[in-house]
């Protein structure tokens, strides 16, 4: 019996070597696979940390600058001028906002807006190319941004939505 | 016979006698009757002349006056309104002094009305103006702006006691546009008037206003008399209705001709118009003395100038002091002579209490007011090549006569700071230049060195600053938009800018892209061409990035060669340059003229994205009435994939830190920034364009007839450049943000390679994404020759 112990012992000994050996190899492949980048001719200096993204704008809701947020006071101000229908004020206001902040890509969507109510569309399309610059990275204001740029192309203004995208309408 | 005879002869001579007695009676009559022919004649023609001269002053009268009242108005030039808000560093935007140029009056510890601002360690209070803005009329309040440090911590409306988020100061004006009469008016009517001001000016100058029919005889013995006593001309006998025919129709020179017109035009006004039309013509013609050349006239613009008030707003002290001043209007100056304005205003006060215009109390609060007046302006004028140019941009759609006599508002984007901080550094650094170079720069030139700056906000296309020359004074020419130089190697951006975008490049090409800096011949025009490098050496193998930072012309003309010469003038086309642009080798290398507005402009892509907006430097233009006449609006077009242009950018930012455009940051300008220098053959033009994401500069420096200043642009251009960059955008304005398909990879900074054990240390370089380096750089080394540095 005791022999059949020893016998077994060996057996088992070697059989969680071979697994041991099975698992350490599989997973050090599985690791390879994991850490290897998107393009894959980069090396390994350049895949550990040496390829980063550049500056990019900060969404509206993190605007935190001064003039970024008085800005953003003038475009409520100027949105306030839209409801009315005062549309000369509004364009003022906006073209004021984009002076004080020219990288509130808020203020550039509305005095595009602003251009569309006016029926004066060719006005408006370069500040959405603005606004897209500044806002396109973020769904919702990229939705908004295409939306406006067909009802340019042909819809009429009372088929635009008011809806301000979640998170960007109070300041 | 004889006797008879004797008789017949008597008789003759009797008769002859009494024949030549009776011709000379004749003659007499006869001569009498001429003589009343001729007077009657000369009565004829007298009266004839007479009428002739009443109906030339009647058709004047009715031609200047009987029709609605109008004056010529200046047109007035605005600069864009500056906003206050919390976070705002008031030194560092130079409010206070821009509260001084807008007429502000420093009351001490509090403030009482319009105009009125206090300071103190810890708040700005600040009594805002009225001002009509287009399609809006603001109402001034007073506010209370919070101070942490020189930043503003909150703003709180005294009125209605809550804070505010912004609060707008108003535009300023830097400029009239006056005919040869040069006098400035604001038009007010007699309602818009305050009594106590009215009733003080008849009291004083004329008080029998309304007992007289245009010319006084009482009132005119009554100075005679008064003279007379005095052996002095104490008194004068001109009712109010001659002092306005005086300045409105004649002149000021003294004559006998001039008394007798004033009183005949005196009398026929009275006949036609009311009292309260010849009073409302007084108040907005009678002469308030001068601001610089031009004139001040009427009691709306005096009381600008002297109390930055509206009118409607002085105090019963101000009314009688202004009133007082009509007499000697510079002697009784209260910016200049207050110790006389004020006993002058005590005199006008004790009459208003003797006539009881005023009670005892109003009388005491009027003598004890203290005169507080804004800060004497000591240039009329700002900005005055800027002002050029908004009136040529004007005169197509708006005659010179019209802008001289129409009073249209004109708001431009002009940034009053940086216009200041513009004209100090131009003047300030060339200075320097002369100063430090005298022994480089030509001896004996007839013509001093010139520059010009201008600012541009990129992505609205403002001009927010420019300064076309050392001194308009001497020179009107404007060097920043009527000048037409060679831009040098500041045009080698556009032939990267090409390069680095796959979809106008003949051949793909990264910053780390190599490329031989290695003398070649190309032919050109029928003659071999062969590019030299600024320091006349050849330089290897280079990275793209390397030869822009170092702006190598030979490697540039090579690369212009692959990337193909038309391709460059596409592009140079959609940044907006629209000067000639001839496809040959030595485009690339800036052989072409351009004014350098032209190429601020075409520069405003690089930090706004690719998107281009045309240059603008008016917003609106008012008429007197208020009505909008022009809307100028922010136009703007995408003409570049925002890729290519983050890479130029990038590159440029390179020329910034390690390249020709380092002495910025020599000179202490540290914020993120990227630009380019420029220097023309025979070092006729030096340029510098640089830009930060929020603004934009260019300044160039050369002499007008093209001599050879012997200075490079990181030597001549630069320093103004810098100069203007640490006052205007001091901090910077954040990174250049970068589009998603971009990505930064660390490189070599020699070879463009990427980084393993043999370079260790490199720069991360933009690349469009798939565009990356594959090679490392020993790779790279290895299977080429000459690298710069080995």
């Amino acid at each position: 019996m005791r022999r059949d112990k020893n016998k077994y012992g060996i057996v088992r000994g070697i059989l969680t070597v071979l697994v041991v050996t099975f698992l350490i190899s599989t997973l050090s492949g599985c690791a390879e696979k994991t850490a290897k980048p998107a393009h894959k001719k980069l090396p390994q200096r350049a895949r550990q940390g040496d390829v980063i993204r550049p500056a990019s704008v900060p969404p509206p809701s993190q605007m935190v600058t001064p003039e970024g947020k008085a800005s953003m006071r003038l475009v409520e101000k100027g949105k306030a001028y839209i409801d009315s229908a005062e549309f000369d004020l509004a364009r003022t206001t906006f073209r004021n906002a984009i002076s004080v902040d020219t990288g509130n890509g808020v203020a550039y969507y509305y005095l595009a807006l602003t251009y569309y109510y006016i029926n004066q569309p060719d006005l408006a399309y370069g500040l959405l190319d603005k606004a897209n610059q500044l806002l396109g990275y973020d769904e919702g204001w990229n939705a908004r941004i295409e939306e406006l740029r067909s009802e340019l192309s042909g819809g009429s203004p009372a088929s635009h939505s008011d809806d301000e995208p979640e998170g960007y309408g109070s300041f | 016979m004889p006797r008879y005879r004797g008789y017949r002869s008597s008789y003759k001579k009797r008769r002859q006698n009494s024949e030549g007695k009776k011709s000379g009676l004749r003659r007499k009559i006869k001569r009498l009757w001429t003589l009343i022919k001729l007077l009657v004649l000369v009565a004829i023609i007298g009266g004839i002349a007479l009428l002739y001269h009443f109906y030339r002053l009647d058709s004047m009268i009715a031609d200047k006056f009987d029709k609605p009242l109008r004056w010529d108005l200046p047109s007035r030039v605005y600069s864009d309104a500056d906003y206050l808000y919390p976070g705002l560093d008031i030194a560092s935007r130079g409010i206070m002094a821009k509260l001084d140029r807008l007429g502000y009056r420093n009351t001490g510890d509090k403030i009482n009305g319009p105009g009125d601002y206090s300071k103190s360690d810890d708040s700005l209070s600040i009594y805002l103006h009225d001002f009509k803005y287009p399609n809006e009329i603001f109402a001034g309040f007073p506010v209370r702006l919070s101070l942490q440090g020189s930043k503003i911590a909150s703003i709180k409306n005294l009125e209605r006691d809550d804070e505010v988020e912004v609060v707008r100061l108003e535009p300023e004006q830097i400029s009239s546009i006056f005919n040869d009469k040069m006098e400035d008016r604001t038009i007010v009517t007699l309602k818009g008037v305050p009594q106590y001001l009215v009733e003080a000016i008849i009291l004083i100058e004329d008080e029998r206003f309304f007992d007289h029919g245009g010319v006084d005889p009482i009132g005119i013995v009554r100075a005679a008399i008064a003279n007379l006593k005095s052996m002095r001309i104490a008194q004068g006998g001109s009712t109010l209705t001659q002092q306005l025919v005086k300045n409105y129709f004649l002149h000021s020179r003294k004559s006998f001709t001039r008394k007798i017109n004033e009183m005949i035009i005196a009398y026929r006004i009275e006949r036609t118009h009311t009292k309260a039309e010849i009073l409302e013509a007084y108040l907005n013609e009678i002469y308030f003395g001068q601001r610089g050349a031009s004139s001040v006239s009427g009691v709306a613009e005096a009381s600008k100038l002297y109390f930055a008030k509206n009118v409607d707003q002085l105090t019963v002290g101000e009314c009688a002091l202004l009133a007082g001043m009509i007499k000697y209007p510079s002697r009784y100056n209260p910016i200049t002579h207050p110790e006389q304005s004020r006993e002058r205003r005590d005199f006008v006060l004790g009459r208003m209490r003797e006539k009881n215009l005023i009670d005892e109390k109003q009388y005491k609060n009027a003598l004890s007011e203290k005169i507080v007046t804004p800060k004497r302006k000591v240039r009329i004028s700002i900005a005055p090549y800027f002002v050029d140019l908004v009136k040529r941009q004007l005169a197509d759609f708006y005659p010179a006569e019209v802008l001289q006599t129409e009073g249209l508002r004109i708001f431009t984007t002009l940034d009053m700071f940086s216009q200041l901080s513009a004209e100090k550094a131009v003047i300030a650094e060339l200075k320097t230049l002369e100063e430090k170079f005298s022994k480089i720069l030509p001896q004996e030139h007839p013509d001093p060195l010139q520059a010009c700056l201008i600012a541009m906000q990129p992505s609205t296309g403002y001009v927010r600053a420019l300064v076309g020359g050392r001194d308009y004074g001497t020179s009107q020419f404007d060097r920043c938009t009527q000048a037409m130089r060679q831009p040098g190697s500041t045009f080698k951006p556009f032939v990267f800018l090409t390069a680095f975008d796959p979809s106008r490049s003949n051949k793909p090409f990264t910053p780390a892209t190599l490329i031989d800096d290695s003398t070649f011949e190309v032919e050109a025009g029928g003659k071999l061409w062969r590019p030299k490098n600024y320091d006349k050496k050849e330089h290897g193998l280079v990275t793209l990035r390397r030869s822009l930072e170092k702006s190598y012309n030979i490697a540039t003309a090579k690369l212009a060669l692959e990337v193909g010469l038309e391709n460059i003038v596409e592009t140079a086309r959609d940044a907006g340059i629209t000067s000639d642009l001839i496809p040959v080798p030595s485009l690339a290398l800036g052989s072409f003229e351009v004014s350098p507005m032209e190429m601020a402009s075409a520069y405003t892509i690089f930090p706004n994205g690719g998107i281009r907006a045309q240059p603008i430097s008016i917003i609106d233009v008012m008429t007197k009435d208020d009505a909008v006449l022009e809307k100028k609006t922010i136009r703007m077009r995408k003409e570049f994939d925002a890729a290519p242009v983050y890479l130029a950018t990038g590159v440029m930012r390179g020329v910034m830190d390690n390249g020709t455009g380092a002495g910025a940051r020599a000179r202490g300008y540290n914020a993120i920034a990227a630009g380019k220098t420029g220097t023309t053959s025979n070092y006729r033009d030096a340029w510098f364009v640089g830009f930060t994401p929020k603004l934009l500069a260019l300044s160039w420096v050369g002499y007008d007839d093209n001599a050879d200043m012997k200075m490079s642009g990181g030597r001549a251009a630069l320093p103004i450049w810098t100069n203007f960059m640490k006052k205007a955008e001091p901090q910077g304005s954040g990174d250049f943000t970068g589009p998603s398909d971009v990505i930064l990879v660390k490189v070599d900074r020699i070879t463009g390679g990427l980084l393993n054990r043999t370079c260790p240390e490199g720069i991360y370089e933009a690349f469009i994404e798939g565009t990356e380096p594959t090679k490392e750089c020993d790779e790279i080394r290895t299977n080429t020759e000459s690298f710069e540095g080995f």
